[in-house]
Parts: structure tokens; C-alpha cells; sequence
């Protein structure tokens, strides 16, 4: 190892350092420092962290306290860039000028922790830090302790958000690169509703760090759709933690949707903690050059006749390599539990990677636990059909490959980003061949 | 000029030979009628035809409109008007039909020379074709066969083939797996495509569905090669007495 290398210990230190005086909760912010601290990096000799190395973490020199401003131009590269209900953080920071909040919001509240309406603050307060484990997980230790911001979405009893809630957080380096620690708390009352798109984004091919948390707590009969989008620079690089707690009846359908970053690791789970819940944990991951895209994820069933679906899809080319990770936990408790698993992954190159593992843990014995998964390249059959009906070879490839990752995008919510994330990925794989534009697809 | 000449045409699977020595002539305007007991090389002859790779031609000759069929790729075959009913179309999720085929006719236009339809024209021409076969609009929506069941996968087929307008069609066991009322709606849009320009090669099991698409000539196909030719009642005369006989003839050349 070189002698530039600084130590890990200095990777920690520098962010908690650096990390932001705006945050909510000073107590619970040291207890997570000291968390960090011990926790330290992980490194491969963790079973979690075993394909994923972070080293490039102690190696980079970061900006902790980075203040560049976002690009000009830059909303307008990302889907929904138009949402009327937008927050944008620049490193970890509020830029107002441009996020928007309309007035009316239903009674609803989208907007900084620390300028909440009081009586809803408290209640933000107690949730906050106790969704998302920042005494055992690195990077929510280490989100906990420094983020500088929390942004918040709040629904009250039985009103539903109508419009989409855009959070769009980018990292922006100038000089090094830069560290920010994006924090997202979505709480909806009682048979509330929302549909949340969180987007993750470096500009150009920038190198930034993003150590995300998004905490969801959904009460009784309460609805939400998550999509979390990381998109840019594929230098970039994307830890995302993402946990969800789902009361009685409670729904969370949750999308993620990986394009950009050399590096991401994605952690994603939901407790089923009330009767009748249901979580839809789906990803669709697409990797090219040397990125690595790492995701686990844990759906735990805590209580009874709990459904959950889960379905992760990745497309990965050249060198990139991919990681799957399926926990289901069935406690002692979860009787009926009925959870379907499914990790496919088409692979473009000889030199791509794949590793998929399905982890299941089942403490109860009158439930139906599916999963699957799958490694393979396109099919002959399909591809010679489209042949013989006059699509040559590379234009049938293309396509193919794009109706692979559609089923993913068929679920997401709202449809402006299911069509613009088509157009996306559309153009990725189909730009040049012979085949109608992709607004022809639904025609 | 022939349309289609076979000649001596030797075909192998993974070493084993399946077509030993086929010849046939087909002529613009003619329809055509294959039928042999399973396994007697059909299903491979009509995938041979339209380029399918993991058949090995190892001797023989197919020409099409004067030029080596074989050297050509799949897709160039269906752009210079091949079109093969598959016996089991495959399902496409994520890419509706209506999708599957603007890409495949704006292909076959584009390698033709032929300006491309736009939205309106398209849409109006998947119209007027939907109802020659019978086919429910809404399934133009739905995923390629994804969902349809086994005769609105074989209807759409057709359908597909009424769009594309092909010179030569080959109709790979297209009445499998159809009931009477779906056999009839087939062969109703396929009498419809009967043309002076076109010819249609009928690859079946069974006589049935020559009753409703009444054939020029009858080809019977036993281990390989066509053993006997005739008018359409050589189907009847299959259809009463069986390919036994044709089998014990072939066994013992």
C-alpha cells in the first residue's frame, strides 16, 4: 500500500468533522459519532460488505464542506425536473431558489426537519434515527451523525398528496471531490398517501460522494410510492440506505433505479410490522465500463399475512460487475407470510459479474416463500422471431434488452417517470438502430 | 420462373439428418400443402426456410426469386418477403405488438427502398388487417402473445403476416391447437391473401385445415424427403388411409 494512503479513521473524522450544525437531535448525533467511529469502514471480510470493497473511500481525498453551486441547467437532465413539489439539496444543502413548494399541499408538509410546524416536528423528532439502525450499519451511523439537513415529507391522516414529491439531492464537486450525506424522513399518517421520487445525481463525470438515508415510517392503512433514482456521472459514488417500517395494512411500493456511479451500494429493507402490510422492494440496475452496483435488501416479516414482492433486474455490460443480496426474515410471529423473490440478470459481455444470493430466514411454518434467480444473455428464440419478421440482428438485440428492463418500469409511479426513464434507457441501448422513437411504445 | 426451387436440399441437427434430399418448385399465385407424420422434417423445412442457424444445410440448394436463399440472414429474408407462421410464436414482454410490427414493417420498407408509414397511415393499416383475421384491437396493446392464449397467438400470426404483406408464406403448423371456429377464422384470413403474386406453403399434420384452405398441390414428406405429390386429393386420400404406408415405403428404400 502507497504512503499517501490516509487512514480509514481519517475518512470518519473528516466527515464528522464536517458535518453539518442544522441537524435535529445533538444527543442522538453524538451517540451515531461514536457509532461511526467504532464501526469504522467496512471491509470485505464482512459478510455484507464481502463483494463490495469502500476503499476508495480512505484513498480519495474529499471536500467535506464543499459549496459549489449546482450547474446551470442541471434540473433539466433529470426526469421529473419539472415537478411542482420539489426539493433539491446541492451537497447536502437546501437550495431554494431551486426547489419549490406550493401552499397548498392538503395539509401536508414537504420542506426542511427544522422548519416543520412544531407539533408535527415532535412527532418527526421521535421517528427520526429509529427506522433506519445507525448503531450496527457504517454508513447510517455515519449518515447520522453528519448530515446536514433532513428533509422531510409529512401526510396527515386519511389526505393524499396528489401531485409527485420530487427530492432531488446532487452532489457537485469543485477541486475534490465532494462529501455530502443526504437524509430523507417520509411519514404518513393513518390511510395517507404519497408518491415520493428521490433522485441522486452528479453532473457530468464528476467524482462525489453521496451517503444517503432515507427513513419511511407508514402508519395503518397509509400508502407510498418510492422511486429512488441515481443517475449522472459514472464516477460518482452512491451509498443509499433506505428502511421503511410498515404498519397494519400499510402499502409501500418502492422502485430503485440504478444508472450512474462507479461505486454504488445500496441497502434497502422493509419491516413489516403490522398485519396485512405489504412492501414491493424493485430495482433496476444497469452497469457498463467498470461500475459496480451492490445491492442487499431485507423485507422482515414481523407480523402476520404479510405480502411482499420483490423483483430485481440488472443489465450489465463490459467489465461491471453487480451484487444481489435477498434477506427474507419470517419471524416466529409472521404466520401467512406470502413473499416472492426474484433476481434476474442479463448479461451484454463476456467480462461482466454477477453474484446473487438469496438469504432466507423462516421462524414460522405456515407461510409461502418464492425466489429465483437468474444469469443468461438474450434468448435465441425470441431474438430469431424478431428476425424473421425484418428486424435485423442488432436492432432485435436492442430490444430485446429493452423489454427486459421494462417489466421493472411498468410498475413505477407516476407515469411521467416511467416514460421518461423508458425514453432513457431506450436511447441507452437503441440509439442508432432502425426502430420506431420510443413514444411509439404505447401507441 | 419458380418462385421457390428446392433442390436436393440435405439438412442435419446436432449430426442427425432430417431433411435427406427434399426437392420442390413453387410458383408465384400457388398454394402448397406439406404434410408428413411427426418427425418426418416439416417443422424443420419451414425453419431451414426462414434462416433459423441450428440447422446445418450440408447439401442441396434453395434459390428464392433466382438468388441463394441460404446465403441470406433471417431478417433479409423476411425483407425480401419470406414470412414464416411459427407453430409456437414466442411471447415478448414489454414490447406490445403494435410496437413489434411498425419496427418490422418500417425495416422491411426501409431495406425495400419503400418510404415508411407514419403514425396515422400505421395505424389505420393494423386496423383494416386486424378485422380480415378477426383479432381483438385491444390485443395490438397487449405484450407480443404475451397472455394470449393458444389460438389468438396463432390468429396474430396471421395477423402479423396480413400487415407484412409477404411474397412467399409458410404456415408452420398454424391449425395446431385451434379449435374449429379459430381454424376457420385462420383460414379465412389466409384464403384472403391468395394472390397471383403470391405463394403459400401449407405445412400440416392433418387434412382439416385443408378443408378450409383447399391447396394447389399436396406434398407428402416422409423421413426427409417428399415421397409422393398430387392435386388436393391427395389429402383425402392421407386423411382415410394414414402415412402408414408412405412410412413402410420409405423404411424400405
Amino acid at each position: 500500500m502507497s504512503t499517501q494512503t490516509i487512514q480509514k479513521s481519517d475518512f470518519i473524522e473528516a466527515c464528522i468533522a464536517a458535518g453539518g450544525d442544522a441537524a435535529p437531535l445533538p444527543k442522538l448525533r453524538e451517540e451515531a459519532a461514536a457509532a461511526a467511529r467504532a464501526l469504522g469502514l467496512p471491509h470485505t471480510k464482512l459478510e455484507e460488505w464481502r463483494n463490495t470493497s469502500v476503499r476508495v473511500l480512505s484513498e480519495t481525498e474529499f471536500d467535506h464542506r464543499p459549496s459549489a453551486a449546482a450547474p446551470s441547467g442541471i434540473l433539466r437532465s433529470l426526469p421529473m425536473q419539472d415537478a411542482e413539489i420539489r426539493l433539491v439539496f446541492v451537497n447536502g444543502r437546501l437550495d431554494e431558489a431551486l426547489s419549490s413548494v406550493p401552499r397548498d399541499l392538503s395539509g401536508a408538509y414537504v420542506g426542511l426537519l427544522r422548519n416543520a410546524p412544531e407539533s408535527v416536528q415532535e412527532r418527526l423528532l421521535s421517528v427520526y434515527g429509529t427506522v433506519a439502525d445507525w448503531r450496527t450499519l457504517h454508513f447510517v451511523a455515519l449518515n447520522t451523525a453528519c448530515a446536514a439537513e433532513c428533509a422531510v415529507l409529512w401526510v396527515p391522516t386519511r389526505a393524499a398528496l396528489a401531485r409527485p414529491v420530487h427530492i432531488i439531492h446532487l452532489g457537485v464537486s469543485s477541486g475534490k471531490p465532494a462529501a455530502s450525506h443526504p437524509r430523507l424522513l417520509c411519514m404518513l399518517d393513518e390511510a395517507a398517501e404519497a408518491t415520493v421520487v428521490e433522485t441522486f445525481a452528479v453532473p457530468g463525470d464528476q467524482v462525489a460522494f453521496l451517503n444517503s438515508v432515507t427513513e419511511i415510517k407508514v402508519a395503518a392503512d397509509a400508502r407510498l410510492f418510492h422511486s429512488r433514482l441515481q443517475l449522472g456521472s459514472e464516477k460518482a459514488l452512491h451509498i443509499s440506505s433506505l428502511q421503511a417500517n410498515c404498519a397494519d395494512r400499510a402499502k409501500v411500493e418502492q422502485t430503485t433505479f440504478t444508472y450512474g456511479g462507479a461505486l454504488v451500494r445500496n441497502d434497502t429493507g422493509s419491516v413489516l410490522d403490522g398485519e396485512a402490510a405489504e412492501t414491493t422492494l424493485n430495482a433496476l440496475y444497469i452497469a457498463r465500463n467498470e461500475q459496480h452496483v451492490d445491492n442487499h435488501t431485507t423485507l422482515d416479516h414481523a407480523k402476520p399475512n404479510c405480502p411482499s414482492f420483490e423483483m430485481y433486474k440488472g443489465i450489465v455490460d463490459d467489465k461491471a460487475s453487480a451484487v444481489f443480496r435477498g434477506r427474507i426474515i419470517v419471524r416466529p410471529d409472521a404466520q401467512k407470510t406470502d413473499s416472492k423473490q426474484s433476481n434476474m440478470n442479463l448479461i451484454l459481455s463476456d467480462d461482466a459479474v454477477i453474484n446473487s444470493k438469496p438469504q432466507l430466514e423462516i421462524f414460522a411454518d405456515d407461510v409461502r416463500c418464492t425466489h429465483g434467480a437468474t444469469i443468461g444473455r438474450i434468448d435465441d428464440e425470441p431474438l430469431f422471431y424478431l428476425r424473421s419478421r425484418g428486424i435485423d440482428a442488432k436492432a432485435a438485440r436492442h430490444l430485446l434488452t429493452f423489454a427486459f428492463a421494462s417489466e421493472v418500469l411498468d410498475a413505477i409511479q407516476p407515469e411521467q417517470l416511467k416514460n421518461e426513464l423508458e425514453a432513457l434507457i431506450f436511447a441507452r441501448f437503441a440509439a442508432g438502430d432502425t426502430l420506431p422513437s420510443s413514444d411509439d411504445l404505447h401507441s | 420462373m419458380n418462385m421457390l426451387e428446392i433442390k436436393d436440399l440435405h439438412v442435419s441437427v446436432e449430426e442427425k439428418e432430417i431433411l435427406r434430399g427434399l426437392s420442390l418448385s413453387v410458383k408465384a399465385g400457388e398454394v402448397h400443402a406439406i404434410m408428413g407424420p411427426n418427425g418426418s422434417g416439416k417443422s424443420t423445412l419451414a425453419q431451414v426456410l426462414a434462416g433459423r442457424d441450428d440447422y446445418e444445410v450440408t447439401s442441396g440448394s434453395v434459390s428464392y426469386e433466382g438468388e441463394d436463399l441460404l446465403e441470406l440472414d433471417p431478417e433479409e429474408r423476411a425483407c425480401r418477403g419470406l414470412f414464416l407462421a411459427f407453430q409456437y410464436p414466442v411471447q415478448i414482454p414489454g414490447i406490445s405488438n403494435s410496437y413489434f410490427l411498425k419496427a418490422a414493417l418500417n425495416a422491411q420498407k426501409k431495406y425495400r427502398g419503400e418510404p415508411e408509414l407514419d403514425a396515422f397511415e400505421f395505424s389505420a393499416l393494423l386496423k383494416q388487417k386486424a378485422k380480415l383475421v378477426e383479432i381483438d384491437e385491444a390485443l395490438l396493446h397487449r405484450a407480443v402473445n404475451e397472455g394470449f392464449s393458444g389460438g389468438e397467438k396463432k390468429r396474430n400470426e396471421i395477423f402479423q403476416m396480413a400487415v407484412l404483406e409477404p411474397k412467399l408464406c409458410v404456415l408452420d403448423e398454424t391449425d395446431s391447437g385451434l379449435d374449429i371456429d379459430a381454424l376457420k377464422i385462420v383460414a379465412r384470413g389466409v384464403n384472403q391473401m391468395r394472390s397471383p403474386e403470391r405463394a403459400i406453403i401449407v405445412v400440416t399434420h392433418y387434412q382439416r385445415l385443408l378443408e378450409y384452405i383447399v391447396p394447389d398441390f399436396v406434398h407428402v414428406l416422409v423421413d426427409g424427403r417428399i415421397a409422393k405429390s398430387g392435386g388436393k386429393e391427395l389429402a383425402l386420400e392421407l386423411e382415410q388411409k394414414g402415412y402408414a404406408d408412405f412410412e413402410r415405403a420409405a423404411a424400405s428404400v
